[in-house]
């Protein structure tokens, strides 16, 4: 079911006079709205990172500049933060991979006792309010010696990959044909040969979706990682944290726009996968 | 609370609260022919399958037994850790102690942030709603160059981190933002603010929640036949009287969705309170991490949490009730 499809064929018909007049107009003002909501904020910030001056009640700022830029670039534990979290996250997805993807294979090609207890494990632990499963995890983390320590910063973050890691690639798996596994086993080829000549192949595109979903999900991890690593692991996501409220506004906007490079970047790389894969995995009906 | 687990607790609520048994169709409809061409049960693979479910027990489920033993009282074993640093802790003996619970909800100051909490999910999730609602129903309907753009704009914020959005509409919305510049601007004689505020909150879980609810909306509106819209109409039916009484009944699962899933992540966020949010009454979410971090409270910061799974569960029964129903109908 794409996204797009059920545009075209439309059951619209053309509205006459007065009425149409109204529906236009009511729709160019919830447009604005949502311009207003939306993207004014986004492009306010923009404004923000190459604010000189901003005298209230102006709009826009007086004068530009870049010294905010190098402000932020040149100050060490920003550059530090942007640091840590240029390592851990990779280091999460790693482990995420490590952890989710032999179930996702398992899942998908393969039916054995206890499956729908690992695929209720997945989905239950999301379905608890976030916050509220960070601070459950303190006890257990300070009898293992985990806090403020990466191992448990890694734990945190990669509770919130999990899901994307064991379900998404497993829809990939299963979406391999058998017609195609058969015939590579008629031409002779072994399980290892199926899997890596085969399967992996074809779910390459989902493992990819679900790396990036997990690399934002660690990435912009903010709370967990507060509770968890602060003061010690002050990842990006953290330093805005205190940069919100102990620096200027505009020092604050540059590193946001900063931070957000990445996740603009990476789901825009990723974008119709991305809404074709929510689609797959959203079907209620 | 990161954008991206919002989205896993999108897919994620949404799924498991539809149903684990539907979903786990999916990668299994064809295994009996599989599992001859394949062979066996998969072996080592269905093994390593109990991976993910090791790690969430041991970090999840393990934790939440944990937490409510300290909750009640429980100090020793593996909790004596925490307790450690614990300040006004109430021990407890045999069963436990319910004095913490009692502690906290004879506090009024948590009284009121347990009300705000409400408040702020049980709207935000409606708001929500009625916007995706909204926005797909109408496009559906009555499809306009301007709705599908409107649509767009609504998954924007997917694109960005929540810290980032919380910061951003905290200053656009503050004493010296956007909107009350703007204000002053047109002469309004008060000032348009809505950060350090519940309104605030509300409209800043509203932007940041926004597109998952649309994509489901979304998802679930490209179901809707034609046949079942182009009769009512051929009847006579306006476009409103389609929407709100073909449509939307048809829909009704998805709403349930949006609206609950809307409200766990309101109900389990921190960084959208935490910045944009008032000092008092606080989001439950902040009190937790307050609570723990600021006043060395463990014991007390177990019951915000486990306040927050109870809520949690509220919303879990406002689903079964709105899906069970949901059977009633048809």
């Amino acid at each position: 079911m794409s996204i797009t499809s059920w545009t075209s064929r439309s059951a619209a018909r053309p509205a006459t006079g007065v009425l149409k007049v109204l529906v236009r107009a009511l729709e160019a003002i919830l447009f604005l709205a949502a311009v207003f909501f939306i993207v004014v904020p986004l492009a306010w910030l923009i404004l923000l990172a190459f604010a000189k001056g901003f005298s209230f009640p102006s709009l826009i700022p007086t004068s530009f500049t870049l010294a905010w830029w190098h402000t932020v670039l040149s100050s060490p534990g920003l550059v530090h933060s942007v640091i840590l979290s240029v390592t851990i996250t990779p280091i999460v997805v790693a482990f995420s991979s490590l952890i989710c993807l032999p179930a996702a294979y398992a899942i998908g090609r393969f039916e054995f006792p206890g499956k729908r207890l690992v695929l209720l494990s997945v989905f239950s632990i999301n379905a608890f309010p976030r916050i509220s499963l960070y601070i459950a995890m303190i006890p257990m983390l300070f009898a293992l010696n985990l806090m403020g320590t990466i191992i448990g910063v890694v734990v945190v973050q990669l509770i919130g990959t999990v899901l994307f890691m064991t379900w998404i690639p497993a829809t990939g798996f299963a979406a391999v044909p058998d017609s195609l596994v058969d015939a590579a086993r008629d031409a002779g080829a072994n399980k290892f040969q199926v899997f890596w000549r085969v399967l992996l192949p074809l779910a390459r595109p989902s493992i990819a979706v679900a790396a990036v979903l997990s690399f934002l999900a660690a990435f912009d991890e903010a709370q967990g990682t507060f509770l968890v690593g602060a003061p010690n692991y002050l990842t990006m996501p953290i330093r805005m944290y205190s940069l919100v409220l102990d620096y200027p506004v505009q020092f604050a906007a540059v590193f946001a726009v900063v931070l957000s490079i990445p996740s603009v970047a990476l789901l825009f790389l990723i974008r119709k996968h991305l809404f074709a894969g929510t689609n797959a995995a959203m079907h209620l009906r | 609370m990161s954008r991206q687990s919002v989205d896993a607790r999108a897919v994620a609520v949404e799924n498991s609260i539809t149903s684990n048994v539907s979903l786990a169709k999916e990668p299994t409809r064809h295994v009996r022919r599989r599992l001859r061409s394949e062979g066996k049960r998969g072996g080592l693979a269905s093994l390593l399958a109990f991976l993910p479910f090791i790690f969430l027990a041991v970090f999840g489920g393990i934790p939440i037994i944990l937490s409510l033993l300290l909750m009640l009282g429980h100090f020793g074993g593996p909790n004596s850790a925490v307790s450690q640093l614990g300040q006004g802790e109430i021990p407890g003996h045999g069963v436990g102690t319910l004095g913490a619970i009692t502690q906290m909800f004879e506090n009024h100051a948590y009284q009121q942030n347990i009300i705000a909490t409400v408040i702020v999910f049980m709207i935000s999730g409606v708001v929500v709603l009625a916007i995706a609602a909204t926005l797909t129903l109408w496009q559906r309907l009555r499809p306009s160059r301007a709705m599908s753009a409107l649509q767009f704009l609504a998954v924007v914020p997917l694109f960005i981190p929540v810290v980032i959005a919380s910061f951003t509409l905290w200053t656009f919305w503050g004493d010296r933002g956007f909107t009350n510049s703007s204000a002053a601007l047109l002469g309004v004689s008060h000032s348009l603010i809505f950060s350090g505020k519940l309104q605030g909150v509300v409209l800043a879980e509203v932007w940041v929640s926004l597109p998952f609810a649309v994509l489901l909306m979304r998802a679930g509106v490209s179901t809707l036949g034609d046949s079942s819209l182009d009769a009512a109409r051929d009847a006579g039916a306006g476009l409103l009287t389609v929407a709100l009484r073909i449509a939307l009944p048809q829909l009704r699962k998805e709403c349930i969705v949006v609206f609950c899933f809307t409200a766990v992540g309101v109900l389990g966020s921190f960084t959208v309170p935490y910045i944009v949010g008032p000092s008092s009454p606080l989001m439950l979410g902040v009190d937790a991490v307050n609570t723990f971090s600021d006043y060395n409270q463990p014991q007390q910061a177990s019951v915000i949490g486990f306040t927050i799974f109870a809520l949690a569960g509220l919303i879990g029964a406002i689903y079964a009730i709105g899906s069970r129903s949901r059977h009633v109908h048809h």
